[in-house]
């Protein structure tokens, strides 16, 4: 019978793998220290401190930039920027992204067709130019611009996860049930269809977090993203480019931050999914 | 007094194809009432336009005397507390990520009935013979048989004076089958119930009346056992012929199969 | 007579539990025999194993013959060529067994094109047609010629299954295996294909090895069964036996069950 697709729904769900784990660890890492950077770093950011391309020493362990500025530092303010554009863009997208599923979901066919070719559209732009878009409409820079375009640019794939989610939810007939004992549609939506669908929707959010922090890194790279003081990696990363052969540390440092970031939020994804649905799991 | 009446009730969903063509039958307070088909009868959409899920395209159906009316809000929230639906798949039909406790207790917030919540829902459970722990735990924890009477015990907890019960006992075991239809014999006894089913033999079970549809259109309609012992029509004729018995072994031979 | 099948200590396991465990039974040529079981009763992962068709996460141990190939273990590839001339096999939902992007003509043609290749015949499209024509005939299917033409999807479930049934017939297997194949009818579909796979059984002389969980429908078709519970044997014998006198108090169970449906009629 149906026990399959029953499984996956089981609240009582076991603990998470080790890939959960180490992707918890990797993304509480970076959290911790993005945190940390609200009211600790070794040096000012944008101080010169230090004399221009030092190699790594015990006062600057990962040595200084073209002006004299503690890589170190910079990399863990690079964390903050990375964290508040990740979840930021995430949660933008989530609530653009869910509203307008939920709407397609329960749409009537017309605006349910409508609602998807529009969705469809959008999601055959890649992110990244969506963004540029959205940041080249802007008046000015800032570290919101990048949030708000990176999470309008998100949300048309949320959008379209949602609605399909939704409509399986639809399906079942706790939801007549439900209509038949008088229950309203919002409560409806908060009783059954939100707690049924959000598994899957977490997963889909981590995976867009790395996605997103790779996003910001490659506007900031670009020159669109977050204007200083922001030490954003992509902007670290442009600007150790003019000196990689002789001080490979300035370059190497902030991607390998972000790829960690990047991997630990993959990880985690993944680990959630195979909590969401037991079933796959099992195939392994 | 008729309790449900349906008065040449027609439905067609937009694309043509009549899936109910004039459809009369009534149910009278307290009866057990069998509604017989196949698919493709119109069963399901029967239920449809009963839950109030949807309107008959031409026809009326009344519920106590008055008309069935789902654009009425007040008129639909005294009809859902009267009429309560059981569906086929018990593993559908209960929402996996909430406790027993809040799916039984659904109707009962949902439709505004305030008083003596918690004790209602004690007293549902004790009536589908489900423990009292029960209420704490989610519908994964139970079997299929199980489910489906944490599913009765949420159409009963509104004391409801109709119960629609579709396919309830088709999807189970047979040792289940049998428990749940002594159940609903509990239930038949203290409500009125339409009970929608292919299976002849559980209607036989425990339908007074039964009403036969054939490509959404009743061909005949009854007493159980006037019916079912004098079927009229060539399709309840070979409805009857077609269910699958266990053969009489005789006396001398052993082992040989009555030719089908 | 020799057994076509023989199915020794089969045990199927998952990674976390064991579903059948030490199933023994076998099947002589021209035989039938009924498995009974509810649901996890492992009835359909046993007919499963015995086709080699097991999805790869699930392991089997013991011993299947059919015919002189032993099953377990050998390769996918082996077994092909055993399927079909041996074994063929109707599932319980006709519509996801079926092709929906073939004709259903094109359907039964390939078994009969790899029987014809098989017996050395020649398989040029007249002959091939001819023969699936007749096949489709034998099924009942109404109107051959244009239900040549048509797609899965545009036939009822009860022609769907003919189809099936056809496309197994077709190979001239010496084992069909039937799991389940009227459940997801309605009953008077279910008495005409369970007619008609009786005349087929009995036509072409094929062993039928039936999973069911519906005791009047196993019942009016096999001559011995055996009944499963939780994935082990708990009685066999033959249909008689275990209907008008069970031993094992599970199966007495079962029997009083449907007995007890049966009555609901009787007193009428």
């Amino acid at each position: 019978m149906t026990d399959a697709t029953d499984v996956a729904h089981n609240p009582e769900r076991p603990k998470g793998s080790w890939v959960f784990r180490c992707g918890l660890l990797l993304v509480g890492a970076h959290l911790f220290i993005a945190v940390l950077t609200l009211f600790w770093t070794p040096y000012d950011p944008l101080d010169l401190v230090g004399l221009r391309l030092e190699k790594p020493s015990l006062a600057h362990w990962l040595g200084t930039d073209r002006l004299g500025r503690d890589t170190l530092t910079q990399i863990m303010v690079g964390s903050r920027i990375a964290m508040i554009v990740g979840i930021g863009s995430v949660a933008l997208g989530a609530f653009i992204g869910v509203t307008i599923g939920l709407l397609a979901g329960f749409a009537t066919r017309v605006w349910d067709d409508v609602l998807a070719a529009v969705l469809d559209i959008l999601i055959a732009f890649p992110v990244l130019l969506l963004a540029m878009l959205v940041v080249a409409a802007s008046p000015q820079p800032s570290l919101w611009t990048a949030v708000l375009a990176l999470g309008i640019a998100m949300s048309a794939i949320v959008a379209r996860l949602t609605r399909i989610l939704v409509k399986r939810v639809l399906q079942n007939d706790y939801i007549t049930a439900s209509r038949c004992a008088g229950t309203g549609w919002v409560r409806l939506v908060w009783l059954h269809v939100l707690p049924n669908i959000w598994p899957f929707l977490a997963v889909n959010f981590a995976l867009q977090f790395g996605m997103a922090i790779i996003a910001e890194a490659s506007l900031s790279y670009l020159g669109l993203g977050a204007p200083l003081p922001n030490t954003s990696w992509g902007r670290l990363l442009q600007e150790a480019q003019g000196t990689v052969y002789t001080s490979p540390l300035g370059a190497i440092a902030p991607g390998v931050a972000l790829v960690l970031l990047v991997i630990g939020a993959n990880m985690f994804a993944d680990g959630l999914r195979d909590i969401a649905d037991p079933t796959r799991r099992n195939e392994r | 007094m008729n309790l449900l009446e349906l008065n040449k009730v027609c439905f067609s969903y937009t694309r043509g194809n009549k899936v109910l063509n004039e459809v009369s039958f009534s149910v009278a307070s307290g009866r057990t009432v069998g509604l017989v088909g196949e698919s493709g009868s119109g069963k399901s959409t029967i239920l449809k336009l009963l839950m109030g899920l949807a309107k008959p395209s031409s026809g009326a159906i009344q519920f106590e005397g008055a008309p069935l009316d789902i654009g009425n809000r007040i008129l639909m929230k005294g009809y859902r507390r009267a009429v309560q639906p059981v569906f086929q798949d018990p593993y559908s039909s209960l929402d996996p990520r909430q406790k027993v406790r809040s799916i039984i207790s659904e109707p009962l917030n949902s439709l505004g009935i305030a008083d003596q919540n918690a004790s209602r829902v004690k007293r549902a459970l004790a009536a589908v013979d489900l423990p009292e722990d029960a209420i704490d735990r989610y519908p994964s924890a139970f079997s299929g048989g199980q489910r489906q009477r944490i599913a009765i015990a949420r159409a009963i907890v509104s004391e409801p004076r109709l119960i629609l019960a579709d396919e309830v006992v088709s999807a189970l075991d047979l040792s289940t089958q049998v428990r749940i239809v002594e159940l609903f014999r509990e239930i038949a006894s203290q409500t009125t119930l339409l009970f929608v089913s292919h299976d002849l033999a559980v209607v036989a079970a425990l339908c007074d009346e039964i009403v036969i549809l054939e490509r959404g259109t009743v061909v005949e309609a009854g007493s159980t056992r006037s019916v079912l012992a004098n079927p009229q029509h060539t399709y309840t004729r070979s409805l009857l012929d077609s269910i699958p018995r266990i053969p009489e072994w005789d006396q001398t031979h052993d082992n040989v199969r009555s030719d089908l | 007579m020799s057994d076509l099948l023989t199915v020794v200590d089969l045990s199927i396991r998952t990674a976390e539990k064991e579903l059948v465990k030490n199933v023994s039974f076998s099947l002589p040529e021209g035989a039938r025999m009924g498995l009974i079981g509810e649901s996890g009763s492992g009835k359909s992962l046993t007919a499963l194993a015995a086709t080699g068709l097991l999805p790869p996460a699930i392991t089997a141990s013991g011993s299947v013959i059919i015919g002189a190939q032993e099953i377990i273990g050998t390769p996918d590839q082996a077994l092909n060529r055993m399927r079909g001339s041996d074994v063929a096999v109707v599932f319980q939902e006709p519509l996801t067994a079926l092709d929906p992007l073939m004709k259903i003509g094109d359907q039964i043609g390939w078994p009969v094109r790899r029987r014809f290749r098989r017996e050395g015949q020649t398989t040029n499209r007249e002959a091939v047609r001819n023969e699936v024509l007749s096949l489709m005939e034998q099924v009942r299917l109404p109107e051959p010629k244009l239900m040549l033409n048509r797609y899965p999807h545009e036939i009822s479930g009860g022609q769907r299954q003919r189809v099936a049934i056809a496309m197994a017939v077709a190979c001239r297997p010496k084992l069909l295996i039937a799991d389940e194949p009227t459940t997801a009818l309605d009953v008077t579909t279910q008495a005409e294909v369970l007619k008609l796979l009786d005349g087929l059984v009995r036509d072409y002389g094929m062993s039928l090895l039936f999973i069911s969980h519906d005791l009047p429908v196993v019942a009016s078709i096999v001559d011995d069964v055996t009944v499963l519970r939780l994935g082990e044997v708990v009685e066999q014998g033959t249909t008689r036996q275990v209907f008008e006198a069970p031993s094992n108090p599970y199966s007495q169970g079962l029997m009083e069950a449907a007995r007890t449906f049966d009555s609901y009629l009787q007193d009428i």
